[in-house]
């Protein structure tokens, strides 16, 4: 290994031609001795040269003959397990065949994401891959950044890319150029798929939109690789699940081959179509299925769901006898998607839970509202609001008003206690966390709240006591790093919360234990203290073991009068967590007589207010939003109608209920259909029948969509400006902004990133010239991922990413570790030391330069030091004529210092330098006389006596002087 | 000398603790562990149960792989049980046959298996009437071929007896916290005429006779003010005294023949001679003590004498 000085601004080196110079400056100082004189030279050259290097950007480059190998192993979908583990096999074979001494290697694997699967290591054994990467994606620049990082600092580098070059997202060929400029070599072990007798379905094209009873053509293309006979069939998808229309059995070429469906509908709504091939030849069934969408556009329709289905017909009467096209739903067959709330302009949701909606369908109704325009109207009941946990919830972010009412001022106090036992599921830390949170949040300032655990030392205890909730961010602190252990037995934390909530002071008391069910469950003694004493137990069962898991949390939860919860999804925990906490503010029902009263005349309430408004019994407490229209409020001033636009759509929350529990009175009023119709009419989305033609195809990776827009008598209308919003697939429903652009008349044309399969969700808006809008609701679906379009190796982009790698295609056997690279250096700036060491010896060269040292001073202090010993007087001799000036200054310093002190006590300095100097001789006296008494006081021989009758003479001079100028002046 | 460097200080700090007034723990001997968390051979997750014989060491973790080491700790062979996604056992014995009995506890089924792992027999069916199980812990065999199955669930906790046959023959104990009833029976074990049964949240272990009499019960009321906390398994010792398993107190520690305390061995952590969560523990005939250190996924092992 050898190490090689190098600068970085060489021509800094230049200054090195002071150095001469230096010394020729040097060489003539006469005013120190030569050897004093030479040393402090060197010294200046050496912090000239140390300063010349810094600013040269010195810097130690050390060459390696060390190599590193990373092994970059696609695990994308399009590589099947067989290439797989064909390419684990290469690795570990090359590894073991040729890798040296002098050599590391690591693996990397990739798909949707990548992961170190080995990092680099000088002993390499891949058995098999455990990394989990994703396979719906294939991201090779993210695989080559991964590595790039992951390199051990000197060593030379190469990378081995076992893929398909099949990239779906990312861009391999702009990081490759990155790899080569950090020195990195780039190989490709190409993965050659693809001789396999694939079929797959291209596409299905439909209009986007149609109108009703018009016929219209479906297109499936089917792609084959070669000549066989396969089954067709054509589905309709509907909420209740597909409907076969057709199947067929069809001879397929090589190639590409269309099939044309003619269809017609008759019925409004939003219809999705689904087509699937089958072959008896083919390999990879992903790719099977193509999926369309279109829309019939006609009268509004609403989506109706009650909770209690008894309830149901006032409101629904109402809407129907107004004319409103209502489709009653239940929780089984709401829509689980958002593409499902396309068939509808407005949904009516009474007091419906947010635990009887899964967070999916929670999202699809924010996002409905916000990116579709669909319309929301939340009608409150015991369920609803923030009694039915919708207290931070994606639905709360649409509604006019917020479940938050921490403001109120009388408020019954509740008091929560959770036992947390989520050790067994995935991230149960984190988990506990999530729920606490949840849980804190709803609760106000005078709420109670506790939580216990096992902890990991093997103790029940409180992670934080019940308590005020008073300033939350001391107990989200106590939350933050919970050590949970695995709970034995919920009898001991039970028994804890029982006996702090018997003790507590609030209205409603509440336990939530979370738990797989497998401690042993409290004894029923306690079961029963705790029904007597009125303080619920609600039990949350996750990831149990077995049936009997669950009965033994069942059966508590029966025991106590609380809730049983049954929880696949960690996800939807916090909205259970949130819904519980919120049992214990009863606070938030309001269940007394009263009139409703009008703050404001919307336009909902025209024509309902002219005999006025019946009373109401109770509602759910909120707080309006800001921007919120509120027509109609309590005695309290709390909102019972509210409204207001949410992105592209409306939505509206009425706070009290549509059944005899609060609003008997309304279903006998005579404006309730009005009122009602009204209400939701309102929310509806705004959408008109249109002869515009909108078609959404996806291609490279984008999905394309065009309108082509002719008015009724077939004339072009331009200049629409259409805008949008492309709403991406469950469970993110990433949002995104189109534009589309006039490329010719009546024609509009944009386009929109497709990553992912699933539903995408197309909505444009446009505003003709007369500033009047319209609506264009449309969707994109992806029946599979984009990497299963792929059924071939992309040779030339794997031929193209080796060549700009600076490597070549190698075969998976070839040799790896062969040190053909340019040696790798490790660098390692010096500069700063160079300055560190110039800084070092400046107050060196000064104190050359300046000061002389007499080496025979300790020993006259040493010497002078024996010679009070007694009777080593006579043994050590008096210190000689060169010592002794020193002693004498140093004598004299003393007595100078003393005598400043008497000076500054007495009538000033200057005044007494006769005296001081008579004190300094006395003591130079006494100095000399004590060293040896037979030496005689010093004359004016002395250096320090020389000193100071020099300045005597000085200061008479001036003296003289200053008198004299006295005696002119008073002679003038 | 005989006395290493390691043995002078450890045993140095224990009398400069008892001469303190601190309580005397017995540290043990020749601490060593192996495994560490992952699912590659030598490595665990979570291990639970563990069980020694002839010199091998029989470890089973949440992942339901049984895994065979020397007495050193030098992996020798696996093989897994047919599931694990419900759980896993807690229980790993042998009988004087050298058959490995597993109590495939969230299965509700007793599987039998030579030392290489070939399944025997396999016996049980879910259910809380007499023959069947809801969850067995364990399994004990008597050298006249009785098996005492200790078991769990739905107030079902109780031990059920079977002869050679597999032929129920009574079961003895119940739900509760009186003197032969149980909450969680999590471990059992036969010792000459007498059972041992941990009796978990209770806390103590219960002794009772071939034929479920109760005679006594160590742990809740033992001496020199140790508690017990959860003891999740126990390993007869020669002399008629058990190391219990403590999972709440992360230590194992000696009762003698007279159910006297009489130490005990590590405390919580991680380090050497440390424990977090133990639930399983195994003596050698050499008097080597293994114990499934379930949540640092490992086993430790030391000499106990």
């Amino acid at each position: 290994m050898d190490v090689m000085p190098r600068f970085i601004f060489p021509w800094a080196l230049l200054l090195l031609a002071l150095l001469p110079w230096t010394l020729w400056v040097g060489a003539r100082m006469r005013s120190m001795s030569r050897s004093r004189k030479w040393v402090a030279l060197v010294m200046r050259c050496l912090i000239l040269a140390a300063l010349i290097g810094a600013l040269a950007g010195a810097e130690l480059v050390r060459v390696n003959d060390k190599l590193a190998v990373f092994f970059l192993l696609d695990h994308s979908n399009s590589i099947t397990e067989e290439f797989r583990l064909a390419a684990v096999d290469a690795v570990r074979q090359t590894c073991d065949t040729y890798m040296g001494d002098n050599d590391e290697a690591g693996v990397i694997v990739f798909g949707e994401q990548p992961s170190i699967e080995h990092k680099s290591e000088p002993r390499l054994r891949l058995d098999q891959v455990r990394s989990y990467v994703g396979g719906e994606q294939t991201d090779i620049a993210a695989a080559i950044r991964l590595a790039m990082a992951a390199f051990p600092q000197g060593h030379m580098k190469r990378m081995i890319l076992y893929t398909d070059g099949n990239e779906t997202t990312g861009t391999a060929l702009e990081e490759i150029k990155l790899a080569r400029a950090a020195g990195i070599e780039v190989n490709v072990a190409p993965l050659e798929i693809g001789d396999s007798p694939e079929v797959r379905v291209r596409a299905v094209n439909i209009p986007a939109r149609v109108n009703a009873e018009e016929p219209f053509k479906l297109q499936v293309l089917v792609e084959s690789e070669q000549d066989c006979s396969a089954v067709l069939r054509v589905y309709q998808r509907m909420r209740e699940g597909k409907r076969l229309l057709q199947s067929a059995d069809v001879t397929l070429q090589k190639g590409d081959n269309a099939f044309l469906l003619p269809q017609e509908l008759a019925q409004q709504g939003f219809y999705e179509y689904e087509a699937t091939i089958e072959s008896a030849s083919d390999t990879v069934f992903a790719n099977n299925v193509g999926r369309a969408f279109t829309v019939i556009q006609g009268e509004p329709r609403v989506l109706y769901l009650e909770a209690d289905p008894e309830h149901s017909t006032r409101l629904a009467s109402a809407m129907l006898q107004e004319g409103l096209h209502v489709v009653m739903a239940d929780l089984a067959s709401f829509p689980t998607t958002l593409s499902g709330f396309q068939d509808f302009d407005v949904v009516v949701l009474s007091n419906v839970s947010s635990t009887d909606l899964t967070s999916e369908q929670l999202r699809s109704l924010e996002a409905m509202v916000r990116d579709l325009g669909i319309g929301l109207v939340m009608v409150g009941g015991p369920d609803s609001f923030g009694a039915g946990g919708y207290y931070d919830s994606a639905v709360e972010r649409a509604l006019p008003v917020n479940m938050d009412i921490k403001e109120r001022k009388v408020m019954p106090r509740g008091a929560l206690v959770l036992i947390m036992h989520t050790c067994e599921i995935p991230e149960g830390n984190a988990w506990a966390r999530e729920i606490g949170m949840a849980s804190l949040n709803v609760l106000a300032s005078q709420d109670l709240m506790g939580a216990l655990a096992y902890l990991w030392n093997g103790t029940d205890d409180w992670l934080f006591p019940l308590q005020p909730v008073g300033d939350k961010r001391l107990m989200q602190a106590r939350l933050t790093n919970p050590q949970i252990g695995d709970m034995p037995a919920t009898g001991p934390t039970l028994q804890m919360a029982y006996d702090a909530l018997i003790e507590a002071d609030a209205a409603a008391k509440r336990v939530v234990i979370i738990s797989d069910g497998d401690a042993q469950q409290p004894p029923r003694s306690l079961l029963q203290d705790l029904a007597k004493a009125k303080i619920t137990v609600s039990t949350v069962c996750i990831s149990p073991h077995s049936l009997s898991d669950q009965q033994s949390l069942q059966v508590v939860a029966e025991a106590t009068g609380g809730e049983y919860y049954l929880v696949q999804n960690p996800a939807n925990l916090p909205q259970i967590f949130t819904k519980e906490a919120a049992t214990v503010k009863r606070g938030l029902l309001i269940e007394k007589e009263f009139t409703p009263q009008v703050q404001y005349a919307s336009e909902v309430l025209r024509g309902v207010l002219d005999n006025g408004l019946p009373r109401l019994r109770g509602y759910v407490v909120t707080t309006p939003k800001e921007n919120a229209v509120v027509p109609l409020v309590s005695d309290e001033a709390d909102p019972i109608l509210a409204h207001w636009r949410y992105g592209l759509g409306k939505s509206v929350a009425f706070t009290s209920d549509v059944t005899t529990r609060w609003a008997a009175d309304w279903m006998t009023w005579e404006g309730f259909n009005r009122f009602w119709a009204q209400t939701v009419r309102w929310a509806t989305r705004d959408t008109a029948p249109t002869s515009f033609q909108v078609n959404v195809r996806a291609e490279g990776g984008l999905g394309h969509v065009r309108i082509d827009a002719v008015d009724e008598t077939g004339r072009f209308v331009n200049f629409l400006r259409p805008s949008g919003v492309v709403t991406g697939p469950a469970p993110d429903f990433a949002r995104r902004e189109i534009t589309l652009a006039q490329t010719g008349p009546g024609i509009y044309e944009g386009t929109f990133p497709v990553d992912e399969h699933g539903v995408y969700m197309v909505n444009l808006v446009y505003t003709r010239e007369d500033g009047s809008q319209g609506m264009l609701p449309t969707g994109l679906a992806l029946g599979y991922s984009p990497e299963y379009e792929y059924h071939t190796s992309n040779t030339p982009l794997l031929e193209q990413l080796a060549a700009e790698g600076g490597g070549a295609l190698v075969n998976p056997g070839d040799n790896p570790f062969v040190h053909n690279l340019e040696a790798s250096a490790t660098i390692t700036p010096v500069w700063q030391y160079l300055v560190a060491f110039a800084v070092c010896l400046f107050p060196l060269e000064i104190f050359v330069r300046r000061v002389v040292v007499d080496f025979l001073a300790p020993l006259a202090w040493l010497a002078a030091l024996l010679r009070r010993v007694p009777g080593l007087r006579r043994l050590v001799p008096a210190p000689g004529d060169r010592m002794r000036p020193l002693t004498g200054a140093y004598g004299v310093m003393r007595q100078v210092s003393k005598t400043f002190v008497y000076s500054v006590e007495g009538a000033g300095v200057l005044d007494d330098v006769p005296a001081v100097r008579e004190r300094l001789q006395a003591a130079e006296a006494a100095q000399a006389g004590a060293t040896d008494p037979a030496q005689k006081p010093r004359g004016s021989t002395d250096y320090t006596s020389q000193l100071l009758e020099a300045k005597e003479r000085a200061l008479d001079k001036r003296a003289r002087k200053s008198r004299s100028d006295t005696t002119g002046e008073n002679e003038k | 000398m005989g006395v290493t460097r390691r043995e002078f200080i450890v045993a140095s700090a224990a009398a400069c603790l008892s001469a303190c007034g601190v309580r005397s723990v017995s540290p043990g001997r020749d601490w060593a562990a192996w495994g560490g968390p992952g699912e590659r051979d030598g490595e665990f997750m979570r291990p639970r149960a563990v069980g020694v014989h002839r010199d091998e060491v029989y470890a089973i973790d949440i992942t339901g792989r049984v895994q065979v080491f020397s007495a050193t700790g030098e992996f020798r062979r696996k093989w897994r049980m047919p599931a694990a996604d419900n759980g896993t056992p807690t229980g790993v014995t042998f009988d004087q046959d050298g058959r490995v009995l597993i109590a495939d506890t969230h299965y509700s089924a007793i599987r039998e298996y030579t030392p290489e792992g070939e399944l025997l027999t396999e016996w049980g069916t879910y259910g809380p009437e007499p023959g069947n199980f809801i969850y067995p812990t364990d399994i004990a065999r008597h050298p006249d071929g009785r098996s005492y199955i200790s078991e769990y669930g739905m107030d079902a906790d109780r031990v059920q007896v079977f002869d050679a046959g597999k032929t129920f023959l009574f079961a003895f104990g119940k739900f509760g916290s009186g003197p032969g009833e149980f909450s969680r029976a999590m471990a059992i074990e036969v010792f000459g005429d007498l059972v041992y049964v941990c009796d978990t949240v209770n806390h103590r272990v219960q002794i009772f006779d071939l034929d479920g009499a109760f005679v006594r019960q160590v742990g809740q009321t033992g001496g020199d003010g140790h508690r017990m906390k959860y003891p999740y398994d126990a390993a007869t010792l020669p002399d008629g005294g058990i190391l219990a398993c403590e999972y709440g107190n992360n230590c194992v520690s000696h009762f003698d023949a007279s159910g006297e305390f009489r130490g005990s061995y590590g405390g919580p952590g991680r380090g050497l001679g440390q424990f977090h969560g133990p639930r399983g523990v195994a003596v050698s005939a050499a008097g080597r003590v293994y114990v499934a250190d379930t949540e640092n996924h490992r086993i430790q092992v030391f000499t106990w004498a």
